[in-house]
């Protein structure tokens, strides 16, 4: 099946972003397609290349850009939500004066009408909140 | 053409998930699709008139329900229990909603194609 | 046509389940993932909840997000599944909800 997901908690303090990692690895491993990851809120903190984690905990951050990196993921970062809180590409960060970009590999900032483009297109579609 | 509904649960203010919820809202309306927007627990309070948020550094995002006719949104929802627990009417309403019945909710979550609840 | 209901946080925090509980249909099927899988335990408070499932709802609790929080002795009726089941399960459905 086509299946595309939503992440709507943050990273750094609730768990959405761990599920749903383990969800789509779990869909891929059934041989199932991921149309797109939407990553919206807090859950934009997905996308920053700045995070630090201690040395004892896994970087969720790195995970997921090495997760969509691998399978070659449509993973989209909203630019509305991302904007807000500080995840900037480069181009973001030349037009709003910025002193640097962070957006993580793999990720690309776009817009909501990328996540109703991702729900008219899939089969199933499912989301991860707090 | 799909049918996207969307459970507003959340207070207006204290967290941006009302906003996030309207604005998905409004993405998929311009994507000319069937648009459900459910107003139910804590949501309700969304469609309350009267709020005067500037006291608490926040905008009033509710002020564009009024603007979701002329986006095409016209299927909105409140759920009569979630109006009833909290002693509001139509009457503490911003704008004209239809009092849907919990039958009616679940009917509906059933009929769609993807439901968000926000 | 069903439904499957994903339910993320405590019921004792949030009326999240109680909502998802009262909205389900008959066919449809609750799934208990991260704080949501404290509603698992058997405890007086939660067979009153539960009653207000209409009958016949199935229900699941993740078993990664069961076995972090050391919870033992799940009320009988609720399975417990991994990820590759809640998988199967999204595509048992036709839709989802996720009720935070």
């Amino acid at each position: 099946m086509i299946i595309s997901v939503m992440v709507t908690g943050s990273p750094v303090s609730q768990q959405a972003a761990q599920s749903a990692l383990s969800f789509c690895e779990a869909a891929l491993c059934a041989g199932h397609q991921i149309y797109r990851v939407f990553f919206y809120e807090d859950a934009v903190y997905v996308g920053s290349a700045l995070s630090v984690s201690p040395q004892d905990e896994r970087n969720l951050n790195a995970a997921w850009s090495e997760f969509v990196q691998r399978h070659q993921l449509d993973a989209v970062i909203c630019v509305a939500s991302a904007l807000k809180r500080g995840i900037l590409n480069n181009s973001e960060a030349t037009r709003y004066q910025k002193p640097a970009a962070n957006l993580e590999a793999g990720f690309e900032l776009s817009g909501l009408g990328q996540w109703v483009d991702a729900c008219l297109n899939s089969d199933r579609v499912v989301s991860f909140g707090a | 053409m799909k049918t996207l509904t969307f459970l507003a649960r959340q207070a207006p203010f204290g967290s941006s998930s009302a906003k996030a919820c309207l604005d998905m809202v409004l993405a998929s309306a311009v994507f000319e699709q069937q648009v459900n927007y459910v107003f139910m627990d804590d949501g309700v309070w969304q469609l309350v008139r009267g709020h005067a948020p500037e006291g608490i550094g926040a905008k009033n995002v509710m002020a564009a329900l009024q603007a979701l006719e002329l986006y095409g949104v016209e299927h909105i929802y409140a759920l009569e229990e979630s109006l009833t627990e909290r002693q509001l009417t139509q009457a503490h309403l911003q704008i004209p909603v239809r009092l849907c019945s919990r039958a009616e909710l679940s009917a509906l979550v059933q009929s769609s194609d993807v439901v968000t609840a926000l | 046509m069903s439904t499957l209901h994903i339910v993320s946080t405590s019921p004792f925090d949030s009326n999240a389940l109680l909502s998802a509980l009262k909205t389900a249909s008959q066919d449809d099927a609750i799934l208990l993932i991260q704080n949501g899988v404290y509603a698992a335990i058997e405890a007086p408070h939660m067979s009153v909840m539960m009653a207000l499932a209409p009958s016949g709802l199935r229900m699941y609790a993740l078993a990664e997000d069961v076995d972090a929080r050391a919870l033992h002795g799940l009320t009988q009726h609720i399975t417990k599944i991994g990820y590759s089941d809640f998988v199967t399960l999204v595509c048992e459905h036709h839709n989802s909800v996720s009720w935070n």
